[in-house]
């Protein structure tokens, strides 16, 4: 996913698009250690609590993703990546969209 | 690839004058032969390099040979009901499902398993599963699988599991106006009292089952996406709702 996130993040950096990541993987200080390492820039809640967000939502697995469009309203929901294509069609939608109104 | 073909009219013959040893026995050596065959596939689809060559391989590997191991697992599974080599067969091949064998066969391992072994503890992991494998057994039989597990196994943890997968398969991807939705909240809300027991995330079942019921109330395609609101890694706060007005993609996510 990561290489696909960059360019992702990269190809959409003047439209109405945002990248959010929901990391769980341990303290914020090594985290962060690791996206510097990694070239990650976009914005990342930090939850080394896991009776957290991603408790509430009931994440069972991961990647865990869910597309929400300009108006806040939830349009699709993966558990897996849906393969790379799938995800660039379905934003690209949505920004069309955002950007019409 | 070599495909080798079984001498199953030999084994059918043999079945009568097994003894439970050599039904074991049998048992390991197919499942040791099938591994092999795993290896053979990972291997030869590791030297093509077109997916689609890829997509066809394993599509062929699906259609025949799944099928044949899957046979040979059950023929020796059947003729050992209510034991462990009957177990550990339907097992094998109730797992199957999941790297694609179809047909009937996976159908009539769920039907074994909860039949055969409902007294036991072992059907915990089937109760897990059968959330993931639903689509492949279908939704009919993997529904009426989990009732019969939630309501008739002695076992609170096998009890729990059914609830959490059964709530899960009702309630997942409906519009809000599914009477199956309804069912799931009522089946998830029975979970209230299963705070002893863990689920496999580490939380107890009653956290779980209300984790279920809020995702499938607030967090289904179409909804409003709940607000939240989080720390970045410099530190800083933010809310959902600062986006408003841009696509959000919410990625949870780790390395590994």
């Amino acid at each position: 996913m990561l290489p696909h996130e960059k360019a992702l993040v990269k190809r959409l950096q003047d439209k109405p698009f945002a990248l959010l990541g929901i990391n769980n993987d341990g303290p914020a200080a090594e985290v962060l250690a690791k996206f510097q390492k990694e070239g990650i820039t976009w914005r990342n809640a930090i939850e080394p609590d896991k009776d957290s967000l991603a408790s509430k939502w009931n994440v069972s697995g991961y990647p865990n993703l869910y597309l929400v469009d300009a108006q806040g309203v939830i349009r699709d929901h993966w558990l897996g990546s849906p393969g790379d294509e799938v995800l660039d069609q379905r934003i690209d939608e949505l920004v069309a969209e955002a950007q019409k109104k | 690839m070599i495909l080798t073909k079984p001498g199953l009219a030999l084994a059918l013959c043999l079945l009568g004058s097994f003894t439970a040893q050599d039904a074991k026995q049998e048992l390991q050596s197919i499942q040791k032969e099938l591994d092999q065959e795993f290896k053979e596939l990972r291997k030869a689809a590791k030297e093509l390099t077109d997916e689609q060559e890829v997509g066809a391989l394993y599509e062929e590997f699906q259609q025949k040979v799944l099928p044949e191991f899957a046979e040979r697992l059950a023929v020796v599974a059947r003729a050992n009901p209510g034991t462990d080599v009957g177990f550990d067969g339907w097992s094998h091949v109730f797992g199957l499902a999941s790297q694609g064998l179809s047909g009937q066969l996976p159908g009539e391992a769920l039907t074994a398993l909860t039949r055969d072994f409902l007294p036991s503890e072992k059907l915990e992991s089937l109760a897990i599963n059968l959330r993931f494998e639903a689509p492949m057994v279908g939704e009919a039989k993997a529904l009426q699988a989990l009732r019969k597990l939630a309501a008739s196994s002695p076992h609170r943890k096998v009890q729990a599991a059914a609830l959490y997968s059964l709530g899960a398969v009702l309630g997942e991807k409906r519009k809000p106006d599914d009477p199956r939705l309804a069912e799931a909240k009522q089946v998830l809300a029975q979970l209230a009292s299963y705070d002893d027991v863990k689920s496999l995330n580490g939380s107890s079942y009653a956290k779980s089952g209300a984790a279920l019921i809020f995702a499938l109330e607030n967090l289904s395609p179409g909804r409003p996406c709940p607000d939240f609101n989080a720390v970045d890694a410099e530190g800083a706060g933010f809310k959902l709702s600062d986006y408003k007005g841009k696509v959000v993609l919410i990625d949870f996510w780790g390395f590994w």
